[in-house]
């Protein structure tokens, strides 16, 4: 698949206008996301990279501009729909159901199908990430910063989503485990051509995983940077901070 | 009088105790815990359960068929006032407060109105039995088996049913339950529902030991706010335990010193309860566990 | 009851007034005088609205009957009617309403001690002139007020030992737990003694309570030949079927209930059973002026669910005003009492012959012992006649002498001038 030329747009958006209490964050943000694309989003603290994920996935609603899923406009679908249409949004932050065992959250997850955990399913994320199989019976919440990210990131793929959102899955996490969740992302997109959107501020994950990468800055898209740029260290950190 | 009679007296006194908190409070507790809304009409949705049950055994059902009904009943009024009112309302939880207050007066004057000021009883049925000098009601040891029936039931939905495990995830974290796919407003109605449901479930079973009028919900809601105030937002962690404290306070005070004993010390239960911990039983359990 | 009249009833709740219907002639004729205002304040909604609500109606029938035969000295009688939902603090604003802003010649009002004297206070400040038309604890000894309900002296010197001489010396009193059911206790209590009985118990409920598994056991535990039952209310009315249920099998002996709240008629039989209780009148009363009255009563309110010793006081009462009133030659409450004080204030109620007593101004009643039988249906073993409200009087309260405003109790008497 990867190597077909010219794949379709799976998500793009014009002049997305999105925030909090009527004030704008992103202000008429524009991307274009090909299926099958890893594509890094980066930019300083606060400039609303976190707010794009989420108004991607419909939990901040847009105030104007469009975005247009496989086709279709969904900026007026409420997030549980948008879910069920194949995106997957794993938050900054991981917002794990910390009350629920690691096998329930991986449920909620499964739900969209319209069912219990399916067995293949279960396997495939157990084999990604083995801790969430030792810790399937256990609450979430007593969980550490890493297995949360993990079990949020197989809550996700449960459903098989097309789409993955994934904000900030490095933060406050040992290397090791970010380098396993950087591999195991980059092997699921080989072997089933999912898209991925991911928010990153660890230039080392960016690496492993960003075939291109917009940089924002104050709402708005101002670079796209293709692999090569990625790999040129003084052009990253000039834009890592800005 | 032997030793036997008094302990089955206690423990009968203790269950019935135990099943009017517990049947009074799981329908404000499932509302309370699953959606944080403080709902006014609580005692309203269980005079409703209560009216349909007496109404259906009068047009002919059996009671048990008329429990149902009320049950039902009551449930889909829960629908209807939570999309017409409660839906609106869900970052504003004063506001509830006030609107669901307004619904339950409308509500009891309504029924005075519509249906008037009294409602003929249907009677207890399956008779007393003896346990040494005392003779007790058969009716109230099927209302213990019904409490502990509710929440065993509650704890199957809750913890084995996938709409327990999303209703609960949205409890936990709404928007992320919502990014998941679940339909977060959905899960609100239908949890109203239960709550609702709950109430009216409570109604039925009381509804033939008791004054049918539009104001008997007014009779629930103490026992229902204490145990709640008590046992905190979680229906296993905090309703039932608080339902046993409290049914120990109250069964022993008014056998002791009589009913006004026994409200008391209910309420003296709650202002020791509520300066120790302050999130109820369930909040000191939770906080413990974490 | 009848929707349309409920609704009638708040609306004119909601403005106020409410001019009762008569044929249009007379009406036309009639409005042209200066009507006498009566104030109703009585409670049509919240927990004792089952038993009040036939006391607003009885008002109506009888102002309607006195209209329609040319008011009161050819002035028209308007009613000016506020639900008071069963809360002690609407009585009291209301009260003040009546008497200051619609400026009313006479209230008639109240059903829960409670609610008697949270507004006697108001009727005495503002000078106004009540009528309370409820069977109560007794000891009113106030000259604005007129009593028509029946007092402890009527209702238990006669029935306490007629149960002690049937069923045995042993009494179990369960009362509500305010002053009605604590001055009530107190008199069976006295009463009990003097016959030579003994309590085995007594339990004070609060109101509003509706469960009585323990309250139950704690009778049976007492073993009681009799319980007198004072509870009110609703909630509390709850005891009879879960006492029944619990086949505590005991007779019960009242003054508040079947006579007012109609129990027989809304509980299943037979948790009733063997009932008894004095009542000044209620329907099933089998002489030739209750059966007009009450044929009167249902013309006007066909769906009325039951008309109760409370309804009865009302009707006579609007009588008593009208006779008072015209034999005054005034309205004015000074006059008033000058024709009571002479001693013969009487009439021939549906209950049969009453009159009002110018020491205490409460009336003397027909008192009819009402048995309640398994399946409900009611008897009455006894009836007696002409039974005084004498207990104030011999205990030195003489409203024509002296106006204490006060209430009394058999342990708190008026005080030995
Ligand atoms: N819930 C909220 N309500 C109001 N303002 C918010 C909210 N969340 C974020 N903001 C504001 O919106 C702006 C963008 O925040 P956002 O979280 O999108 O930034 P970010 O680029 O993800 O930053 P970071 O790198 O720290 O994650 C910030 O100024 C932030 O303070
Ligand atoms: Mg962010």
């Amino acid at each position: 698949m990867l190597d077909q030329p010219r794949k379709e747009v799976i998500l793009s958006t014009l002049g997305l206008r999105a925030g909090y209490g009527g004030k704008p964050v992103l202000q008429g943000l524009e991307i274009e996301v090909r299926e099958g694309e890893i594509v890094a989003v980066i930019g300083r603290n606060g400039v609303g990279k976190s707010t794009l994920m989420k108004s991607l996935i419909g939990l901040v609603p847009a105030m104007s501009g469009s975005i247009v899923y496989r086709g279709e406009a969904v900026e007026l679908l409420p997030a549980h729909k948008r879910a069920r249409l194949g995106m997957g949004y794993v938050p900054q932050g991981r917002d794990v159901f910390p009350r629920l065992t690691v096998g329930e959250n991986v449920a909620v997850g499964a739900a969209i199908k319209g069912g219990g955990i399916p067995e293949a399913g279960r396997r495939k994320i157990v084999e990604a990430f083995p801790i969430l199989e030792e810790r399937w019976h256990q609450r979430a919440g007593t969980m550490s910063g890493g297995q949360q990210q993990q079990l949020a990131i197989g809550r996700v793929l449960i459903a098989d989503p097309n789409l993955i959102l994934l904000d900030e899955p490095s933060e406050g996490i040992q290397p090791n485990i970010v380098q396993e969740i950087a591999r195991n992302m980059v092997e699921l997109n080989r072997r089933t051509g999912v898209t991925i959107i991911l928010v990153e501020q660890n230039l080392d994950m960016i690496r492993a995983m960003a075939q291109r990468c917009y940089v924002m800055d104050k709402g708005r898209i101002v670079a796209n940077l293709d692999r090569a740029a990625l790999d040129d260290a003084a052009e990253m950190r000039r834009h890592l901070a800005v | 009088m032997d030793i036997a009679t008094h302990v089955f007296s206690a423990l009968y006194q203790f269950g019935d105790a135990f099943a009017f908190l517990v049947l009074s409070a799981c329908g404000l507790a499932v509302i309370f815990g699953m959606m944080g809304v403080i709902n006014l009409a609580h005692g309203e949705f269980i005079m409703c359960g209560a009216y349909v049950t007496a109404a259906t055994v009068h047009a002919g059902l059996p009671l048990p068929l008329g429990i149902l009904a009320g049950t039902l009943v009551s449930a889909l009024v829960g629908v209807v006032v939570e999309l017409a009112v409660i839906r609106h309302l869900y970052d504003r939880p004063l506001d509830t407060i006030v609107a669901t207050w307004g619904l339950s007066l409308i509500a009891t004057q309504g029924t005075l109105i519509m249906v008037g000021s009294t409602m003929a009883g249907v009677g207890t049925p399956f008779g007393s039995f003896q346990v040494g000098d005392y003779s007790y009601s058969i009716y109230r040891i099927v209302l213990f088996c019904a409490a502990l029936g509710v929440l065993a039931a509650l704890y199957a939905l809750f913890n084995w049913t996938r709409f327990g495990v999303l209703a609960r995830a949205t409890i936990q974290v709404p928007h992320m339950a919502a990014a998941l796919g679940v339909d977060t407003r959905l899960v609100y109605s239908l949890t109203f529902a239960c709550g609702a449901g709950l109430a009216g479930l409570a109604g039925g079973l009381y509804a033939p030991t008791m004054t049918l009028v539009p104001t008997m919900g007014a009779t629930f809601i103490m026992e229902a706010f204490v145990t709640v105030v008590i046992g905190g937002a979680d229906v296993f962690l905090g309703t039932a335990p608080a339902g046993g404290v409290l049914a120990v306070v109250k069964s022993v005070m008014t056998s002791w010193q009589g009913q006004l004993f026994g409200q008391i010390g209910l309420l003296v239960a709650v202002i020791i309860v509520v300066r120790v911990l302050p999130k109820g039983i369930s909040g000191f359990v939770l906080r413990e566990r974490t | 009851m009848s929707k349309s009249v409920l609704r009638g009833l708040r609306a004119a709740a909601l403005t106020g007034t409410l001019v009762l219907g008569s044929p249009l002639g007379s009406h036309l004729a009639l409005a042209a005088e200066n009507p006498i205002k009566l104030g109703v304040l009585e409670d049509q909604s919240g927990d004792f609205a089952a038993a009040t609500i036939g006391k607003v109606h009885a008002i109506q029938l009888a102002a309607e009957e006195i209209n329609k035969a040319g008011g009161i000295m050819g002035r028209p009688l308007e009613l000016v009617a506020y639900d008071t939902q069963s809360d002690n603090t609407r009585y009291q604003e209301f009260m003040r309403r009546v008497l200051q802003r619609d400026k009313v010649d006479v209230v008639f009002a109240g059903f829960s001690s409670a609610s008697r004297e949270a507004y006697r206070p108001i009727v005495d400040q503002f000078n106004g002139f009540a009528f309370y038309n409820n069977q109560y604890e007794g000891g009113v000894c106030d000259g604005h007020m007129i009593v028509t309900g029946a007092v402890p002296e009527q209702q238990f010197s006669t029935l306490i030992p007629y149960m002690m001489e049937k069923y045995g010396k042993n009494v179990y009193t369960l009362a509500a737990d305010y002053n009605f059911g604590q001055i009530s206790a107190e008199w069976v209590r006295k009463i009990v003694k003097e016959n030579g009985g003994k309590m085995a118990g007594e339990e004070f409920i609060p109101l509003g309570v509706s469960q009585f598994s323990q309250s139950i056991q704690n009778i049976q535990k007492a073993k009681p030949d009799f319980v007198v039952t004072l509870l009110v209310g609703t909630a509390q009315a709850s005891y009879y079927e879960q006492a029944a249920s619990a086949n505590v099998n005991l007779p019960m002996a009242s003054s508040v209930n079947v006579g007012q709240g109609y129990e027989h008629k809304r509980f299943k039989p037979p948790s009733l059973k063997d009932m008894f209780v004095t009542t000044n009148y209620i329907e099933e009363i089998d002489s030739p002026k209750s059966k007009e009255f009450y044929a009167k009563f249902k013309a006007k309110f066909p769906s009325e669910p039951y008309v109760n010793q409370e309804a009865e006081n009302s009707y006579l009462a609007v009588y008593l005003y009208k006779q008072m009133v015209e034999r005054a030659k005034s309205t004015k409450r000074e006059e008033i009492r000058k024709v009571i004080a002479l001693g013969d204030v009487c009439m021939d109620a549906p209950e049969g012959k009453v009159c009002i007593d110018p020491k205490s101004q409460h009336m003397s009643h027909t008192i009819y012992l009402a048995k309640v039988g398994a399946d409900h249906s009611i008897s009455f073993p006894k009836v007696w006649e002409d039974i005084k409200p004498y207990w104030l009087g011999e205990a030195g309260c003489d409203l024509t002498k002296k106006d204490p405003m006060a209430q009394y109790t058999p342990s708190n008497p008026p005080p030995k001038p």
